[in-house]
């Protein structure tokens, strides 16, 4: 028997396996009410089974490309791992799994340490468990469905239930995140569905593969695309559309902001990839390269100043899928680019999820008792941010593929722009390794206690797998390689330089006076930049419709005034009825007489 | 198999119009009686109207009529149309039944309660099945009568202005659809269902008047349908018990507006001749205000229920918007949203009901950390609400996507902006509800909090809106299946409508 016999069954394992541990997760729940889930929760085999929600799909990558269909399902559902499917599934998968493990010893830690009612930590612990596989269906079967509502199911139920995994300390920032988050994410499935209507309705389709043919050939695409774009712009955090994201990613659990910045967000850029065809759409293009340097740059004068390195981290997100955003502009405009800068694309994507998801692992972590020499710990931590920068490791291969591949054609300005804006990259890294270096001579009294192994492991296998992709990631039709050493200067010089600066910084602030009051006096800019003025504006908005609520329960009032008049006027009738009523009785004997006489004349008239 | 066939509307009527004077006669204490006599019925209606739906979709004919006057028939028929409201009433209200037995445990004036609920249901089967205009107009002013008691059942003044409003709107919704009615019958006789005006070669020369006609009939349907700006009676109507809200929102007389206007739309005047004289765009506009209207005035509600029946009154025109697109997707849109919007407001009303019943939460404020006290009931509500607001895979979902498919295939594009902007607002006013249940905190005593059982709430409460729920879930995710309320719409639309 071959492979492909098993495929389909993995590709619907791939996503079934999550739905069903959260499924097993309700049932133990709610099989023995009242504080026994934080036991649930640390019994090996329970917890063995609740972390390898992502594995079926890590296999579905290894073993090859396969294509099930399932016609009851929906209108009818294609799934399949082919083409970047499979490894945008592998890395995806990957973080997951390793995020997964942090999750479990993150979350059985956390439900000991909080104060508070038993029962309040054991509930969250408990939702928790249940919406971290249901998030990971969703962001699986976004990517594996190649039909439209299965698609749109996937990216609607990622979408929900990862905000239950913001908003999970319930502190008052992450309810605003929390807020943030909902809001934008509402309006970007808007947009998406609104996009996907108007294509699918146009194309008579259900499959994204004749969504994005329609919207190549037909001159009314552009509408369909622009929607799209901006749509999963929200998700992939492009430039004006982003300002939730520095919110909502931060506050998070820690292995949630993991998964949320590696492998949520590129949830955008898998809608992209698989609706948007290239050439036809020269404008969205032009807009997402400027929206794409606009947001590599804006995210760093912007998130280097913030003092918690979390959201350092999430800036630095909102920089690299700049960098994304504006790369992906770049194949819109030029066709010709697209079958080179598709596997680009999805390994820069993977080198940047992996990358993320260790270092936000790692600011879980390096604050706290690990067991581990500081030297081991510290250099784990900073392996990603140096491979993020673009000076070693995966982010080295990303950046010399992406570099080659821009030499070929005539950008030389936009290819400029995108090796500058590592420098900024470096800066933010430097940044983020500078205030975990800062926060480790104060840990919160709280947590004396050693993390456990669970969080550790997960870390540095994320670290690992981040730092080793070359050599288990592979993208079908892209080849990755290190450089050659004569290249390496002209790779290298961004992240030296984005160093020196944040050197150069440090040492001012700690020494020379006038900066160090500068910085002292510099408070921590509020995460979420332009959400000020966002809520200004539909402050408006709303305001707007309430006045239209209130003219409308004015003119109901109005309306109904009629109606009862008429009431009034029947009820009247009724009384001066009444009132003839005697007249009748009376009269009776008189009444039918002259009714009879009248009955026979007009017989009389007409015989 | 001729005299069945004859005989199967009337015997599916009949189930539930012999259990009601024998509920009358029931006293108050016999519950096991009554009770045993309610559910016998709704098992056998819906075993029958099952049986009916495999007979109809095999070619089966079921018909049966007598002439009242010369001119003027009583037609009793099961056509796909008719088989598939008779299966949405059929299965709810098997689910209500039980739900109302749980929820009425105790009070007074049940017997009188249900005899009129059983009323209530013969008249919208007499609605399915009525084959022509006179028929159909007959059960309809049934329906009316038969629900007022239920709305004031409580007795409370409030109850009673309620229903003094329900009378006033929907008298004088009959009274303008008798005219129209008669108007149609001087004009082109007996309006059988199916035999299209257009066919009778009469569409020409009087186009006037068909139009002064439709609006007629439109606008004495639109009292019940609830289409603005004539939906006033909705709202307050939400005082009766939550079993009738149910059964009003999600079945009976909401539904039977909107089923009538498909019958216009669709068999008397027919697709083609509404579309050339122009209507259905007035339709589709009217159909649409009415669905912004309803979700902008449910953002500001405070009393659940109350936001619940905005709701009804904007979800149920996409009905309307379904049919009046000149497209077959359209049509299946509309007609299987009759099935969904049952499906998901009934299992919102359960569930407001149980929440009231249970712990007396009525308002939107007291919900706070409900979820943790009431997960069940919780989870079927949030299934209901995301599945209203159209996120995948559940019921919601697929209407939004027909209509969207025919909003675009009859070249109506401005249709995705309604429901685009619809989506949001509806987005807008369950989200709130579902973040209070599941992340509120609750803190003191339940405003009311009734021990009931060992579960949650008592089981009559609880299982049917799970059950709903998980159907609502079910017709989203598994409408490739034969008998899936979409794939039914796709039957009719394409085996009926458009030959």
């Amino acid at each position: 028997m071959t492979v492909g016999f098993f495929m389909p069954f993995l590709i619907v394992a791939a996503v079934c396996w999550p739905l069903f541990v959260a499924l097993l997760t309700v049932w133990r729940y709610f099989a023995r009410p009242g504080g026994h889930f934080a036991n649930t929760w640390r019994q090996p085999l329970f917890a063995a089974c609740w972390m390898s929600a992502p594995v079926p799909a890590i296999i579905a990558y290894a073993v090859g490309e396969g294509q099930v269909f399932m016609s009851w399902l929906m209108m009818g559902a294609c799934w399949e791992t082919g083409g970047v499917r499979g490894p945008f599934l592998g890395f995806t998968a990957m973080l997951w799994l390793l995020a997964g493990i942090y999750a479990h010893g993150y979350m059985a830690r956390k439900t000991g340490n909080t104060s508070g009612p038993p029962l309040d930590a054991e509930y969250r612990l408990f939702r928790f468990a249940v919406l971290w596989p249901l998030a990971l269906a969703g962001n699986l079967l976004l990517i594996v469905a190649a039909d439209i509502p299965g698609f749109y199911a996937g990216y609607a139920l990622m979408t929900f239930s990862a905000y239950v995994l913001v908003i999970h300390d319930e502190t008052e920032d992450a309810r605003r995140g929390g807020a943030a988050y909902i809001m934008m994410a509402v309006l970007g499935e808007s947009l998406v569905i609104g996009g996907l209507l108007i294509g699918a309705g146009s194309a008579e389709t259900i499959m994204l593969s004749e969504l994005s043919q329609w919207i190549a050939e037909s001159p009314m695409g552009w509408v369909a695309a622009t929607l799209l774009w901006l749509g999963f712009g929200v998700k992939a955090g492009v430039a004006g559309l982003h300002a939730w994201l520095p919110m909502a990613h931060p506050v998070a659990p820690t292995p949630a902001s993991a998964v949320l910045s590696g492998a949520m967000i590129k949830a955008g850029l898998a809608g992209w990839i698989w609706i948007l065809p290239a050439g036809t759409l020269s404008v969205p293009g032009y807009a997402a390269m400027g929206a794409g340097l606009a947001g590599a740059y804006g995210a760093v004068l912007y998130g280097v100043f913030s003092r918690n390195p979390k959201v350092v981290l999430a800036y630095s997100s909102v920089s690299q899928m700049g960098m994304i955003t504006s790369i992906f502009g770049l194949v819109l405009v030029d066709p010709s680019l697209r079958p080179a800068f598709s596997p680009v694309l999805v390994f820069f994507a993977a080198h940047h999820g992996l990358s993320k998801g260790a270092l936000f692992l790692g600011a879980g972590i390096t604050g706290k008792k690990t067991g581990l020499p500081d030297a081991v710990l510290w250099i784990a931590a900073a392996l990603p941010a140096l491979s993020l920068a673009g000076v070693a490791g995966s982010g080295l291969i990303a950046k010399w593929a992406v570099k080659t591949h821009l030499y070929e054609t005539s950008h030389a300005f936009f290819s400029f722009a995108l090796t500058l804006s590592g420098a900024g990259t470096a800066l933010l890294m430097a940044r983020a390794l500078f205030l975990q270096w800062r926060n480790r001579e104060q840990p919160d009294a709280g947590d004396a206690s050693r993390v456990p192994l669970s969080m550790t492991a997960g870390w540095l296998l994320c670290v690992f797998a981040a730092m080793a992709m070359p050599w288990w990631f592979f993208v079908p039709g892209g080849i990755f390689s290190l450089p050659p050493v004569s290249e390496l200067p002209g790779l290298l010089w961004p992240g030296a330089a984005g160093t020196a600066i944040a050197a150069v910084a440090f040492w001012a602030a700690s020494t020379v006076p006038f900066a160090k009051r500068l910085a002292a006096r510099m408070g921590d800019p509020a995460p979420g930049d332009l959400w000020r003025v966002y809520a200004r504006a539909s402050g408006g908005i709303v305001f707007c419709l309430s006045a239209i609520i209130a003219l409308g329960i004015q003119a109901e009032a109005r309306l109904n005034r009629p109606v009862e008049a008429a009431m009034a006027f029947l009820s009247g009738l009724h009384n001066r009825m009444a009132g003839i009523e005697p007249f009748f009785r009376v009269h009776a004997g008189v009444l039918m007489a002259v009714t009879a006489m009248l009955l026979a004349f007009l017989f009389y008239l007409d015989p | 198999m001729a005299v069945i066939n004859a005989w199967m509307p009337l015997l599916v009527l009949f189930t539930s119009l012999f259990a009601a004077p024998a509920i009358f006669m029931l006293s108050e204490e016999r519950w096991v009686a009554r009770t045993a006599i309610n559910m016998t019925a709704a098992v056998i209606k819906l075993a029958l109207v099952a049986g009916m739906v495999l007979g109809v979709y095999l070619g089966v004919h079921y018909e049966y009529r007598f002439t009242v006057v010369p001119g003027v028939a009583f037609i009793l028929r099961a056509d796909a149309l008719g088989v598939m409201f008779a299966g949405l009433s059929s299965l709810l209200w098997l689910f209500t039944t039980i739900y109302a037995v749980g929820y009425l445990e105790g009070s007074p004036n049940r017997s009188r309660f249900f005899g009129f609920f059983s009323l209530c249901v013969s008249a919208t089967l007499g609605i399915a099945f009525a084959g022509n205009l006179f028929t159909f107009v007959l059960f309809y002013e049934l329906l009316t009568l038969s629900t007022y008691p239920l709305v004031v059942h409580r007795g409370t003044d409030r109850a009673l202005a309620a229903g003094r409003r329900y009378l006033q709107y929907t008298l004088s919704g009959g009274v303008v659809l008798l005219l129209g009615v008669v108007m149609l019958h001087a004009t082109a006789g007996d309006t059988v269902f199916g035999e299209r005006i257009a066919r009778s070669g009469l569409s020409s020369g009087n186009e006037p008047l068909l139009i002064g006609i439709f609006v007629l009939l439109i606008a004495g349907l639109g009292v019940k349908a609830a289409m603005v700006p004539l939906h006033g009676w909705l709202p307050q109507a939400m005082v009766a018990p939550a079993p009738v809200s149910a059964l009003l929102h999600a079945v009976a007389v909401v539904k039977a507006g909107a089923f009538g206007i498909v019958r216009v739309v669709y068999d008397v005047y027919g697709i083609d001749l509404a579309y050339r004289l122009g209507l259905l765009d007035a339709l589709a506009i009217a159909a649409s205000l009415t669905i912004l209207y309803g979700s902008v005035r449910a953002l500001s509600q405070t009393e659940i229920k109350r936001r619940l029946a905005f709701s009804t009154v904007s979800q149920v025109s996409y009905i309307m918007l379904g049919i009046a697109m000149f497209h077959p997707m359209g049509a299946v849109a509309g007609l299987a949203h009759l099935i969904h919007q049952g499906l998901m407001k009934i299992t919102l009303f359960f569930c407001a009901g149980n929440y009231a019943e249970t712990l007396g939460v009525h308002h939107v404020a007291e919900l706070d950390g409900i979820g943790r006290r009431m997960p069940a009931t919780s989870i079927a509500f949030t299934v209901a609400a995301f599945s209203m607001i159209g996120v995948p895979p559940a019921a919601g979902f697929i209407s939004k996507w027909y209509l969207g498919m025919g909003a675009v295939g009859s070249g109506m594009h401005w249709i995705i902006a309604v429901l685009v902007a619809s989506s949001l607002l509806n987005a807008a006013y369950f989200l709130p509800l579902v973040y209070r249940i599941w992340f509120g905190t609750h803190q003191g005593e339940w405003p009311c909090e009734q021990e009931m059982g060992f579960l949650e709430t008592s089981a009559w409460l609880l299982w049917p809106p799970v059950a709903t729920a998980v159907f609502s879930l079910a017709a989203g995710l598994m409408a490739g299946l034969r008998f899936s309320p979409v794939h039914w719409a796709e039957l009719i639309a394409f085996r009926e409508y458009l030959p």
